[in-house]
């Protein structure tokens, strides 16, 4: 299998706002009603195609570990999107937007990075504390895209991934024109997984044969 | 945030360095709940990586000792027979010193200035232990098993540099090749080298499948003796076998023909697995591999909580029952803890002193044309010293911007030269002059006991080239501790449940 781009996307927001549960819901189409919150969400893997372009997307949830804020730095690392969520029900989670995530993923996130806000919960308007046009003035004074989705029902979650990965890839067309965001671009070649994964040079995503290479000396 | 901790769990882990996470992660996989805690804002405690930003935390972990009224107040905790126990901060890591290295009149600014004002602060990856990964060692075994493999991308150590010294040339760096192809385009050998040299390889091919007893036949009289009476009798010179001994048999310090025969062949076994070279290196350093298996731990519900201290432990019958932290009870069943807990009621069975300096430079001390990772053993320049080497790394594998490298020196403490002595000659001998420098000594501390039944110390930092036997005394307190359970088994490889795009939908896009 081939792939035009390998895409890293983080989620990112407050304990309890529903980042798993979009995940999830994008992922695999399902939505689990039980309340034990991110035990054993790690990352999905889901192919999407855009146009003539068929995107590999790595798509890595916190695993719990934001709930004392103890987000290891490294998760940021070579992330292309970062998909910032809040609970519309929650209107801390909002604040906390800007008291905490925000500055988060200015000090770990590559700078080049694609960020997206997501309002969680859309389907529980009636609970909603954090009205649309406080959210839109937030993302437009960072010049950002924002979706207001449902994990339990769908809605617009499908949406926000595509456009994230548009804005990512079209990131990475412009960049390869700019010897000085070359940079973060060469840092991804030739590292490679222990499994038996190799990312290209051309940042395609190429398995190995089922078996690791003979050892040169035979 | 000031969320509460939660009131019980099986096993609480003190401090996130790599064996505290490797074993945090074996718990959490087993099924035991998990309270992983780090005094720190930064996983990795002695085991971390830095930015040259933060890079001065190293310096600021000063613990106040707990006065008679904060221990009449924890006090109040506990229960009847109920002892306050104070835990340990011993230096592990002391004697640092870090400066920027003023380099002369022709400088317009200082490197210090000049790198902020590019913001390539964050760029760097300094690590307090730098290690490479074997590849078919326990390590990337066990990153396998585990599949932590997914959290953790590696480069190549491209490059392996032996060093002579003679007084007129002083110290020269010669490749290493690693493989046949490598061996016969090499220009550092002669013919006759490469003669012997393959001459050696198939002699190994050879040895490698015979058992232990059967290999040692093999080496007769020479089993126990010096691997390079061995060598020389094989018709091996003097050059080669230096050659052979510090660098296709690295794995082994001082080797005996025994356990230089084993080291070449486990290294030999490696070369080709993933490419030329035996050896890996974490891409953003060392301290990533930390964080790895805290993330595996925590997908397996294991609670994480970094900045907040942990005051006190509480032992009653000999047993540890909880822990007090930040004035919160957390009762436990086993705690883990990184050696610099320890309390110091309990003596140290053993202190090896590691001398550590970390260098910033803006060129390599071998030039080449594409940038390359770089391990030079330095055994030949320091016979009496267990360990020395050079390990260089830089914007390859994500550890320093482009252009710039980060130069670790490791060293026992042994002889009348420093491992600090002889890098610094060979920067000189190659025109390198480093603009930062960050030197410390490393205290590797074992612990015989930890003063209750129910702790388990983890393994310390150590001098190793690389981490086999980090993961193997992990493994073996694991399956000691907890005899039932598996430490860190196979895990099944997830399907993926990918469907193929239909064709129709490709022919239908033109």
């Amino acid at each position: 299998m081939s792939y035009n781009h390998l895409f890293k996307i983080v989620v990112v927001g407050d304990h309890n706002c529903g980042k798993s549960c979009i995940l999830l819901r994008f992922a695999e189409n399902s939505f689990r009603m039980d309340h034990i919150s991110t035990l054993g969400v790690d990352f999905k893997l889901k192919t999407i195609k855009l146009g003539r372009d068929k995107i590999r997307l790595e798509l890595w949830d916190t695993a719990g570990m934001e709930r004392y804020r103890t987000i290891y730095n490294s998760y940021y690392h070579s992330a292309h999107g970062v998909m910032c969520v809040y609970d519309m029900t929650n209107e801390k989670s909002f604040e906390n937007l800007e008291k905490y995530w925000l500055k988060e993923i200015k000090q770990h996130a590559p700078p080049n990075a694609v960020l997206m806000l997501v309002g969680n919960k859309a389907d529980m308007d009636q609970e909603r504390k954090v009205d649309f046009d406080r959210a839109e003035k937030l993302a437009s004074r960072l010049g950002v895209s924002l979706y207001e989705v449902s994990a339990k029902t769908g809605i617009n979650c499908e949406e926000a991934f595509h456009t994230l990965t548009a804005a990512m890839r079209e990131r990475i067309t412009a960049g390869s024109m700019h010897s000085d965001e070359s940079d973060d671009n060469e840092e991804f070649s030739s590292a490679f997984h222990v499994d038996g994964v190799i990312k290209s040079d051309k940042g395609k995503f190429t398995s190995c044969c089922a078996s690791a290479p003979e050892p040169a000396f035979v | 945030m000031d969320e509460k901790l939660p009131e019980s769990v099986d096993v609480v882990v003190l401090g996130t360095g790599l064996p505290e996470a490797i074993l945090a992660s074996a718990c959490a996989r087993a099924g035991l709940s998990v309270l992983h805690l780090d005094r720190n804002e930064y996983y990795g405690g002695d085991w971390s990586s830095f930015t040259m930003s933060m890079v001065h935390e190293v310096t600021e972990n000063q613990v106040k000792k707990l006065d008679s009224s904060e221990i009449s107040k924890l006090s109040e905790l506990l229960t009847e027979n109920e002892q306050l126990i104070e835990l340990g901060n011993r230096e592990i890591v002391e004697n640092i010193e870090m400066t920027w290295i003023p380099r002369g009149k022709d400088e317009e600014k200082p490197m210090k200035t000049q790198l902020e004002e590019a913001s390539q602060m964050r760029r760097f990856s300094i690590d307090l232990v730098p290690k490479i990964l074997l590849s078919k060692g326990a390590m990337v075994q066990t990153l396998c098993d585990s599949q932590v493999s997914h959290y953790a991308e590696f480069k190549l150590v491209n490059r392996q540099l032996c060093p002579t010294e003679t007084p007129e040339a002083g110290i020269t760096l010669n490749p290493v090749p690693c493989s046949k192809g490598e061996i016969f385009q090499s220009n550092a050998l002669s013919i006759l080298e490469k003669r012997a040299l393959m001459k050696f390889i198939t002699f190994c091919t050879q040895w490698s499948t015979k058992d232990t007893e059967e290999g040692r036949k093999l080496l007769a009289e020479h089993a126990d003796r010096p691997f390079s009476e061995f060598l020389e009798q094989m018709g091996v010179g003097k050059t080669l076998q230096s050659f052979i001994i510090n660098t296709i048999g690295i794995l082994q310090q001082r080797p005996t023909a025994m356990t230089g025969m084993l080291a070449s062949c486990q290294f030999m076994d490696s070369v080709g697995h993933f490419g030329p070279s035996p050896f890996l290196f974490p891409l953003y350093g060392c301290g990533e591999l930390s964080q790895c298996f805290c993330r595996l731990a925590a997908v397996f519900g294991s609670l994480y909580c970094l900045g907040r201290p942990v005051q006190a432990i509480v032992k009653k019958d000999g047993k540890i029952t909880a822990v007090i932290a930040n004035g919160d009870r957390v009762n436990c069943r086993y705690i883990v803890m990184s050696p610099r807990f320890v309390p110091e009621t309990v003596p140290a069975s053993s202190t090896l002193k590691i001398e550590r300096i970390v260098y910033a430079t803006d060129k390599s001390i071998k030039e080449a044309e594409k940038e390359q990772l770089t391990l030079l053993n330095l055994a030949s320049l320091r016979p009496d010293a267990a360990v020395s080497r050079l390990v260089e790394v830089g914007f390859e594998a994500c550890t320093a911007p482009k252009g710039h490298f980060l130069v670790h020196a490791t060293g026992t403490q042994e002889g009348e030269t420093s491992v600090k002595t002889i890098a610094e000659k060979i920067f000189e001998k190659n025109e390198v002059e480093p603009y930062w420098k960050m030197s410390f000594t490393a205290n590797s501390m074992k612990f015989d006991t930890a003063g209750a039944e129910n702790v388990v110390v983890a393994p310390p930092v150590d001098a190793n080239l690389h981490y086999a036997s980090v993961v193997e005394e992990c493994r073996q307190l694991f399956c000691t501790t907890w005899p039932e359970l598996d430490f860190l088994p196979r895990a099944m490889k997830k399907e993926e449940e990918e469907e193929e795009e239909p064709e129709t939908e490709e022919i239908a896009e033109n």
